[in-house]
């Protein structure tokens, strides 16, 4: 979501960026799609498209990192321009010049944003689905091989691993100079920045696969025993838990003292962030899982649902104010 | 109720028991619940944990499991292979009895009836098994493909039916290389569907009893040649690890088709490659001669053997007369070799 557009992937392998308009009426208009409808799709997007300056980049699940004009959708640069990587499901960040990506041949990859050459790669011992996350010089990037893996971003070599008993699919948090990652060990983690650890959180019944948010000092993620964690930042003393009908995949948004999540039972929620207390839950029609992150906008939560379709909620009840389907 | 009980065998009374809890289980949680709670998730858990055990190694997991299951079905599978041996060996009889009483039913069935009781077999004897082996292969072949979980969509689903067991959770997701394969996608080289096709051919002939009735003799070609070509197909379309347990549950079956029927229709085709290697005339099992004789077929069978056999014999008697005379004429050019040398 950036300004009045919102790009999205989808299923089909398609990017579809729609600008949000207000008259006659709020909806949201299809304005390009990559590739361009009639053409066959890119296997499938899992992971958000990452915008910058005038650059939509997106990583697909057919092997390929693509940067494409924001403003009509046309290809920038490929990588690689001739064959495949491993399939993609993560997504892409940029910092400072260069894009980092994970793939599931176990790479790290680090690409030249402007013109899509490689800087360097890194093997880890498994595929990797995360999202890497930057901070201060460093990548910090999860691996199915159990390793958390610190990364010098300049150059992409190891400074230090953490291992976990479980495969790691979710993207790290970092905060107070504090790392805040879970693991498919059902476990949540807290790590000094020297890869020490600092606590665990162990009372989890299913995998972490999602990214923590930061609520005055209470970090709060999803998991797939079907509950949303609230965890004291500094001590993983549980502050509260609240329990939904289906696994949860996506990434909550923290908007204001909201925290808003939705989950497989076909429900979004919003939760008070200090105490757990439901504000408001809503069935999405028809009935559909939610598994991608939510991103809020003015007033307004956006949705991508299982069923192709997008969702705006209006942030006060969650009535829907407009759906638009993303599939051709 | 004691002498209620008392009519029903204890094994009936056992049945009886499983089919009640297996029923209320159905009616609490529904068909596709009950299915998962019962076959598919124990199944799953025990492939996992498998995984765990054998070098976090997908592929030998599925080999275990497959043995596993075989292993447990064994009773199952041979009184099928059994009764299935006894009807085929009644077949003779069956047609003599058609013939004798084609245009009176009753009497044809009662003939029938008293040549099954004579001969102590069970016409649903070969189905009762097979049924009851049916939902377990289909849940063996679902637990392969969830396990696999190629895509976010399959490991999410996979999550959900994981038992809240440390060593499980650990060891997704399952490591999908195995020897050249990825056990999550079909075999690019077509080894596997070679292999899938060969060892169902081989099980489907040794299966294949003689039969006198013509229709019965074209359906059971039709089927040694159909089903291994349809299983080789799939193999091209669904994950490899699932082909791995094709081959792997055709060769167990193949080795107690073997111990139960021998070589069954293979028979000649064996003797004939026996008889290649050896070169030498190759010895008849009893067993075959006794049972192959029962049928047109199988005197064929055994004719063309003899007649193989006798060709072998004169091979070899050429071949010791072709030796004696290969000395005769060595012991020639020795002899003249000597005479040049003192000259």
């Amino acid at each position: 979501m950036v300004e009045d557009t919102l790009y999205a992937g989808t299923m089909e392998g398609k990017l579809v960026s729609y600008t949000l308009v207000t008259e006659p009426r709020r909806a949201a208009v299809e304005w390009w799609r990559f590739p361009p409808r009639g053409e066959p799709g890119l296997f499938a997007i899992y992971g958000t498209p990452f915008v910058e300056e005038g650059v939509v980049y997106i990583g697909a699940y057919n092997g390929k990192v693509y940067a494409l004009d924001a403003e009509h959708g046309h290809r920038i640069w490929a990588y690689p321009e001739e064959g495949y990587i491993g399939s993609i499901v993560g997504s892409p960040l940029v910092d400072g010049g260069t894009l980092y990506i994970g793939s599931s041949d176990g790479k790290l990859y680090a690409l030249d944003a402007e013109t899509g050459y490689k800087q360097w790669e890194f093997q880890t011992g498994d595929d990797i689905w995360a999202s890497p996350a930057v901070y201060d010089g460093v990548v910090y990037i999860g691996s199915f091989d159990h390793n958390l893996y610190a990364l010098d971003a300049e150059s992409g070599e190891e400074i230090w691993q953490f291992t976990t008993q479980g495969a790691i699919a979710s993207t790290p948090l970092i905060h107070n100079e504090t790392l805040y990652i879970g693991s498919f060990d059902s476990k949540f983690y807290a790590l000094n920045l020297d890869g020490t650890e600092k606590w665990r959180f162990e009372e989890a019944g299913n995998w972490f696969w999602t990214k923590a948010v930061v609520y005055d000092d209470i970090i709060i993620a999803g998991c797939l025993d079907h509950k949303i964690y609230a965890l004291d930042a500094e001590s993983g003393e549980q502050v509260w838990n609240y329990e939904t009908g289906g696994p949860i995949r996506g990434d909550p948004a923290l908007v204001g003292e909201l925290v808003i999540f939705g989950s497989d039972d076909g429900k979004v929620y919003a939760l008070a962030a200090a105490t757990g207390g439901e504000r408001w839950s809503r069935t999405l029609e028809p009935p559909t899982q939610v598994r991608a992150p939510l991103f809020p906008g003015e007033g307004v939560v956006y949705v991508h649902a299982f069923n192709q379709t997008i969702y705006a909620l209006e942030m006060e009840y969650g009535n829907t104010i407009w759906s638009v389907t993303t599939s051709e | 109720m004691r002498n209620r009980v008392g009519y029903m065998s204890r094994r009936n009374l056992i049945i009886v028991l499983i089919a009640a809890a297996v029923g209320a289980v159905l009616f609490t949680y529904g068909v596709v619940e009950t299915w998962n709670l019962i076959l598919l998730q124990p199944m799953l858990n025990l492939m996992i944990l498998l995984s765990g055990i054998l070098f976090h190694s997908f592929g030998l997991a599925i080999i275990a499991l497959t043995i596993i299951v075989r292993l447990l079905m064994f009773p199952l599978t041979m009184k099928q292979l059994h009764s299935t041996r006894a009807m085929t060996s009644l077949q003779p009889k069956m047609q003599e009895i058609q013939k004798k009483y084609a245009k009176d039913k009753q009497k044809l069935q009662q003939e029938i009836a008293k040549l099954y009781k004579e001969a102590g077999v069970n016409p649903l004897g070969c189905l009762w098994p097979m049924l009851i082996q049916l939902p377990i292969w289909i849940a063996l072949y679902q637990s392969i493909l969830r396990a696999v979980a190629a895509t976010p969509e399959d490991l999410l689903r996979l999550s959900q039916n994981l038992y809240p067991l440390s060593v499980v959770h650990q060891a997704v997701p399952l490591e999908s290389g195995f020897l050249w394969l990825n056990l999550g996608s079909p075999d690019s080289f077509f080894i596997l569907a070679i292999l899938v096709g060969g060892t169902m051919w081989l099980q489907q002939k040794m299966m294949t009893m003689p039969a006198v009735d013509p229709r019965q003799q074209s359906m059971s070609r039709m089927m040694l040649w159909m089903m291994p070509f349809m299983f080789a197909f799939f193999t091209l379309q669904f994950p490899s690890g699932l082909a791995l347990f094709w081959v792997i549950s055709n060769i167990i079956g193949i080795v107690m088709q073997y111990l139960v029927t021998g070589w069954g229709g293979l028979e000649g085709t064996v003797q004939r490659w026996r008889g290649v290697i050896t070169r030498a005339p190759a010895p008849a099992t009893p067993v075959v001669r006794e049972q192959g004789m029962e049928t047109i077929e199988g005197a064929r069978q055994q004719e063309k053997i003899a007649i193989e056999r006798e060709k072998q014999e004169k091979r070899v008697e050429h071949g010791k007369r072709g030796g004696k005379r290969e000395e005769r004429r060595r012991g020639r050019r020795a002899r003249s070799k000597k005479t040049r040398r003192k000259s």
